[in-house]
């Protein structure tokens, strides 16, 4: 049994038998992993707040052939994200996270941007950084980098470029023309493309002045949480507490 | 190989249900209980079957008790003044061991969890409000869990709390008792550093 490493951020862990947890690491070099912490519930155990949840750590563990499941022999707090979760919005945000990373995600596939882009919005949550903005910028990530965010500059149907606003097809896999949507139900606004452009060269900002206004943020939102929603064929559970 | 319709299956597939027992334990189990004395075997059956028969959440502090009111919340000689507000009702028992706090008691049942759905709708505060609010409370100490939901929890309480005149203290973090500094990780030392006491003669 080789002792493995990595630098992996904690997305929650779980309660199992008298003294131990289970626990859901995102890793940088093999994706979601799952580990048994022994007595990580003991008072004083070696662990410390190393397994709260989105602590950046470097976690080392034993893998066994044909089990699922690693030991988690050794854990390093590298950044610990503790005190942002004392707000409570901040909180729900980074559990709609943990939880948008485990479905989207299978079990060991790589996934370096995704976690470059967690371990980058945490620092800025713990800048200072607006939470809904942030939450945003997350999600717009998160649908590019699983391939599912559709594209909103043109017609699905016309293929002609959609100036003004237009509407999110049934199957959230693209955008209609006022002239070409079977049913005007879900409005995309003109700013939604520019926060994609914006998004794309910008890194999630720290600051409080945002370059758009919170009624903007919320139309991106709602589509941006519509093809989520339509993709996991149910809402977060994360995502109705936070509303 | 046991068949599907044999009784000891079926006591392996109840036990299977409990929290932290898997297959080979609930096997060993079923195995150690078909082999106890008949009393002793029914003794047990007996004290599942009563103790969740005469057992009920408080309806004043929900602990689980099998009086109403529950024994802490029926003591005259407890400091009405004084709430400790705690997530579970085995959270008591460690409390009570201390034999440090008299006050009051009040169990959540629960903290605020989104990735189980538990969001401020579903964590049942009227109850607590209505005591805080009818009740001679000084002080309430939140005692939920140091992690990041008892946390949240506890600065969710504090919200809704502030409104009533009491003063509300939070359980200090820090260092375990018997451990060393070295081995501590940055949060736990500087939970101790801002939790320092001043040393009194």
């Amino acid at each position: 049994m080789p002792l493995e490493q990595s630098e992996a951020i904690v997305l929650r862990t779980f309660n199992v038998g008298e003294q131990d947890k289970i626990v859901v690491f995102f890793t940088q070099d093999k994706g979601v992993i799952k580990g048994v912490a022994k007595g990580a519930r003991k008072f004083g155990n070696r662990f410390g707040s190393s397994l709260e949840p989105m602590s950046h750590v470097k976690v080392f563990y034993y893998e066994k052939e044909r089990r699922d499941l690693v030991t988690v022999s050794n854990c390093d707090l590298l950044e610990s994200f503790f005190e942002i979760q004392n707000v409570l919005k901040t909180s729900f945000t980074l559990s709609y996270f943990s939880e948008l990373i485990e479905e989207f995600f299978p079990s060991r596939s790589k996934e370096d941007i995704l976690f470059r882009l967690l371990l980058s919005t945490l620092q800025a949550l713990g800048a200072g950084g607006d939470s809904d903005f942030l939450g945003a910028y997350f999600e717009a990530w998160l649908l590019k980098i699983s391939g599912i965010l559709p594209n909103f500059k043109t017609c699905k149907k016309c293929k002609k470029e959609i100036t003004d606003a237009g509407w999110l097809s049934p199957k959230k896999d693209g955008t209609f023309c006022i002239h070409c949507t079977p049913q005007k139900k879900e409005e995309i606004r003109p700013e939604l493309n520019q926060f994609l452009q914006w998004i794309k060269k910008t890194p999630p900002p720290k600051k409080k002045e945002l370059p758009f206004t919170p009624e903007q943020l919320m139309h991106i939102r709602k589509t941006l949480q519509a093809i989520i929603i339509f993709h996991m064929e149910k809402e977060p559970k994360s995502l109705s507490c936070l509303k | 190989m046991l068949g599907q319709d044999h009784p000891l299956n079926r006591l392996i597939e109840e036990l299977k249900k409990i929290p932290g027992i898997g297959a080979k334990t609930a096997q060993r189990i079923a195995f150690y209980l078909i082999g106890l004395p008949q009393e002793e075997s029914d003794s047990l059956a007996n004290a599942i079957k009563e103790a969740k028969r005469k057992t009920f959440y408080c309806s004043i502090c929900n602990s689980i008790t099998h009086i109403d009111p529950c024994y802490h919340c029926s003591d005259e000689g407890r400091d009405d003044r004084l709430m400790c507000i705690v997530e579970e009702p085995y959270n008591i028992s460690s409390i009570e061991k201390t034999g440090v706090f008299n006050g009051r008691y009040h169990v959540l049942l629960g903290v605020l969890s989104p990735l189980k759905g538990v969001g401020p709708d579903e964590l049942k505060t009227e109850k607590l409000i209505k005591r805080v609010k009818e009740g001679n409370f000084k002080e309430i100490i939140i005692a939920t869990n140091p992690t990041v939901e008892g946390e949240a929890t506890a600065l969710y309480l504090a919200k809704i709390l502030k409104s009533f005149n009491v003063k509300l203290t939070r359980l200090a973090m820090g260092l375990p008792v018997g451990s060393d500094i070295d081995f501590a990780d940055q949060v736990t030392i500087k939970k101790a550093l801002e939790g320092r006491t001043e040393l009194k003669d």
